[in-house]
């Protein structure tokens, strides 16, 4: 199969996104830090997954989930 | 949604969970727990989503391109800006849907506050005039010849200078004329009406009327002999220790209090709670008040008519409690009328005549003493239990057509006839107590020593009103709300 490492980083940026959504809401909700002064982690978690695509090896993983 | 994503089954769960709880716990509201917890099924959604794809990946399974269509991140939006708004609603004003607005208002711009101050000889005149569209206004009253007021105005702006052109457009007016002092906030001269606000706090002699105008906000008016007259699309009211007549009109509202008022008290329009206590004058309300009603103490007739139920009386000196489908009363002085499509009635210590009308609906009664008052019950559906005095001499005739019946009180006779039957005293002197059902039972007993007082009113007793927040100390300026960026950041992401 053709899964490399950087597939899966740029398959799981949506759902971590969206996670970091829900997670900066809640702490907003909470009482700690508001989202309004929050938002910019999403801009940072959104680099970083792009980095970890960009870095990580694009070619199918020999030793990774090949069946 | 991807086929054969879990995702959206659990939030399906979730939500039928969420609604569940609700209708088996009304106490519980599907509002407060969303706008709680609405942050959890984002990070839910994005972490079964995530666990998904890991899933797949450690499978061997060819990888989507992106984690999340499209779609589903149309839905995360929509579900947040759902959420969001809800989360104002609740931190701005947990009973009233109208100040969701007020949420909206601080995505643009900040709060500017400027202080208010101004004051008018109130020598020759009888009458105040408020007339402020938004914010909130406190009436107190003193040995004054003069009225006073102090407060801010709020203007929400981009920047400071864009707030005070507003500001200024807004020039605010205490003037005496023609045996009134008027206050005006002139706020109707700004642009976007919907981004100033004004508190006042006004000081006025002890004898003078109060007129309002408003459209959003509320109004404590405390001490004042003479009338008062409130007009507002949406406000809370609250009113004590008033010598005059009450008009209240508002199209909504999330309570309306009056306390100790001498004069009549008239009430129109739509709100949630209402609560009258020791009003000497007669009381008129033709209103649709969804939340509790609570009458305390009212010494002149009264009558409340909505759209579904009419009730009225002649004098108060217990309770009477309508909430939830339900009218708890005691001490009641008739003639008491009470109409209505679906109401359950409970009603101790009433004398004179009692007359009920209801289509659905449970009735319980207990008169209390002797003589029993000369009573006329009707449901179409529903129970209804007589609790007599002992040795009351009554003229007994309480039906079903179709039910249980039972009687358990010394000279009377039950006659079953079909699936119904009849309960008779066996001497017709006394008043006339004819009670019927068409369907649902009917008991009639003696009351018991644990019948006397045993209905109170659950409502916490004559709660300390709560003022609207007095003014904080003017400052120039004040950027307190937080500027929430639209979570349209997420779908920037995704297009790239």
């Amino acid at each position: 199969m053709n899964n490399s490492l950087s597939a899966l980083a740029r398959a799981l940026r949506g759902p971590v996104m969206m996670a970091t959504l829900g997670g900066l809401f809640a702490i907003d909700q909470g009482g700690g830090f508001s989202f309004s002064s929050t938002w910019p982690v999403l801009i940072i978690v959104f680099g970083l997954m792009k980095l970890a695509e960009a870095g990580l090896p694009k070619a199918p993983a020999a030793n990774q989930g090949g069946m | 949604m991807r086929r054969g994503s879990v995702v959206f089954p659990f939030i399906l769960i979730a939500l039928g969970g969420i609604f569940l709880a609700n209708n088996l716990n009304p106490s519980l509201s599907v509002i407060s727990l969303i706008s709680k917890y609405w942050p959890m099924l984002l990070i839910l959604w994005g972490t079964l989503r995530a666990g998904e794809i890991l899933f797949t990946y450690l499978q061997g399974k060819p990888l989507p391109v992106s984690g999340l269509s499209g779609g589903e991140w149309f839905l995360a939006v929509f579900l947040s800006f759902v959420g969001l708004g809800m989360m104002g609603y609740q931190r701005f004003a947990p009973n009233f849907p109208g100040r969701f607005a007020v949420r909206g208002m601080e995505l643009f711009g900040e709060p500017y506050d400027y202080p208010l101050q101004g004051k008018a000889s109130a020598v020759g005149a009888t009458k105040l005039v408020i007339e402020n569209l938004r914010g909130n206004a406190r009436v107190v009253t003193a040995d004054v010849t003069e009225v006073q007021v102090t407060g801010r105005t709020t203007v929400r702006a981009i920047s400071d200078s864009e707030a005070r052109r507003t500001f200024d457009k807004m020039p605010f007016e205490v003037t005496s004329q023609a045996g009134q002092v008027l206050i005006r906030t002139n706020q109707e001269r700004a642009t976007g009406d919907g981004r100033v606000s004004a508190d006042l706090d006004i000081t006025i002699p002890k004898t003078m009327s109060v007129e309002a105008r408003g459209r959003y906000g509320d109004f404590d008016i405390t001490g004042t002999s003479g009338n008062i007259a409130i007009f507002s699309d949406n406000a809370g009211v609250r009113l004590q220790e008033i010598g005059g007549n009450v008009t209240i009109d508002l199209r909504r509202s999330d309570i309306v209090r009056a306390v100790n008022v001498k004069g009549m008290v008239e009430i129109r329009g739509r709100g949630d709670d209402l609560e009258l206590e020791n009003i000497d004058g007669q009381v008129t309300i033709v209103a649709s008040y969804s939340g509790d009603i609570h009458f305390r103490n009212l010494a002149k007739p009264a009558r409340y008519e909505s759209s579904n139920s009419n009730i009225s009386f002649e004098r108060l000196p217990g309770f009477v409690r309508l909430a939830r489908g339900e009218l708890v009363g005691s001490k009641v002085v008739g003639p008491i009328r009470i109409t209505s499509k679906t109401k359950d009635v409970r009603l101790s210590d009433y004398t004179n005549t009692l007359e009920i009308d209801i289509d659905r609906g449970d009735v319980e009664l207990r008169p209390g003493k002797s003589p029993v008052a000369k009573t006329t019950v009707r449901t179409r559906n529903g129970d209804i239990e007589l609790a007599l005095p002992s040795g009351a001499k009554l003229d007994l005739k309480a039906s079903t057509q179709r039910g249980e019946i039972e009687a358990d009180y010394p000279g009377v006779r039950i006659t079953k006839e079909g699936r119904g039957g009849t309960i008779k005293s066996d001497s017709a002197q006394g008043p006339v107590v004819q009670v019927e059902t068409n369907r649902g039972g009917v008991t009639v007993r003696g009351a018991t020593a644990s019948d006397a007082g045993e209905w109170v009113e659950d409502l916490p007793p004559a709660k300390a009103p709560v003022p609207p927040a007095s003014p904080a100390p003017p400052a120039l300026k004040m950027p307190t709300a937080k500027a929430l960026p639209a979570p349209a950041v997420p779908l920037k992401v995704q297009q790239q």
